[in-house]
């Protein structure tokens, strides 16, 4: 009975929230380079991108068009690792000032405690931090052999703040498919409230590479 | 008016805000917390010329800011119902050499602007 009544609710709340539509996520690639060389990476980030980081002013100049933004929109910053902009703070005051919240997506490698702080006097507001798997799997995916001490520091950082709305993201492969239990372990240890699991699409870099995707066997 | 009294309804009997809040597989969690905007300058009560290089922090709280050559400081900071605003002279001589001071807020919508007059030592 309550579970048909679930799903009747949410068939007519999904088809309402598609009716209205509302802008709820504005995604802003606001630079292409990367300071990592993952091998599941679907955007295909490079080091020293031949691509200029898109100005904070033509951003502004796109965000500025939209009239009368949800009371929940949110303006997320992605990469590339947007951490390698040097006015990341910059851009976030000036999205705050036009009321609009925003957040960030981030490899956690260049979130130290400054950097933590001058996000947060910055309105950062929610923050998604990207760990796949456990020292020697997320160091292997992430292709970089400092990667998990540098990411094990910013989770820290992260989940010490009451302001921020923070979780996890893990993308499952076959590697750390086994280890699921020992990150979910890790995470709550270091006071992790949210976790999100997704699955590798086959785009950019991860689709030269056999042994992410699942197979149904 | 009617129609979010109705879509918070339905929501909530499906249980779905959250598979809404976390919608994509990339992206972050919405942030629905309020915060407060602390802006202000800090001068000198003698000399009414601003100080730069005064800390200025939340108690409680690691977040912390110096004010800029104009004496000028902005940042955002958790709310709550009150909060201690602490200023301190932590370059020792370089810019003059000041008292150290708080400020309680108690009563604030969801910016507040301080002027700030610190007694050199």
């Amino acid at each position: 009975m309550l579970a048909s009544l679930k799903r009747i609710a949410f068939r007519k709340f999904k088809e309402a929230e598609t009716k209205l539509h509302e802008l709820n996520y504005l995604f802003w690639e606001c630079t292409t380079r990367c300071n990592l060389n993952c091998l599941h990476c679907g955007s295909d980030c490079f080091k020293d991108s031949s691509f200029k980081d898109m100005p904070l002013e033509d951003f502004l100049s796109a965000l500025d068009t939209i009239e009368s933004p949800p009371k929940n929109f949110t303006v997320v910053l992605t990469g590339g690792e947007p951490l390698l902009r040097k006015d990341i703070e910059l851009c976030g005051r000036e999205i705050r000032k036009r009321g609009v919240r925003w957040s960030m997506v981030s490899n956690g490698y260049l979130y130290d405690e400054q950097k933590h702080i001058s996000l947060l006097n910055a309105g950062l507001g929610a923050l998604t931090i990207s760990l796949d798997g456990l020292e020697e799997s997320h160091n292997w995916l992430r292709n970089n052999k400092n990667s998990f001490a540098k990411v094990d520091s910013a989770i820290g950082l992260a989940a010490s703040s009451s302001r921020l709305n923070f979780d996890i993201v893990t993308c499952v492969n076959k590697r750390n498919f086994h280890e699921l239990p020992e990150i979910c372990n890790y995470l709550i240890s270091k006071k992790v409230k949210a976790w999100r699991l997704f699955t590798i699409v086959p785009i950019g870099r991860a689709k030269k590479q056999s042994g992410f995707v699942f197979i149904r066997q | 008016m009617r129609r979010n009294w109705l879509r918070g309804i339905v929501s909530g009997l499906s249980f779905t805000s959250a598979l809404f809040i976390f919608q994509c597989c990339y992206g972050t969690p919405q942030d629905f917390q309020p915060d407060l905007l602390v802006e202000g300058q800090v001068k000198s009560r003698t000399s009414g010329l601003p100080i730069q290089g005064v800390k200025v922090s939340v108690a409680n709280n690691m977040q912390y800011e110096y004010s800029n050559d104009e004496g000028k400081f902005s940042f955002y900071t958790e709310l709550f119902d009150h909060l201690t605003i602490t200023f301190e002279d932590v370059d020792s001589t370089q810019n003059g050499s000041f008292a150290d001071r708080d400020t309680v807020l108690t009563h604030f919508g969801d910016n507040v602007y301080l002027d700030v007059e610190m007694e050199e030592k």
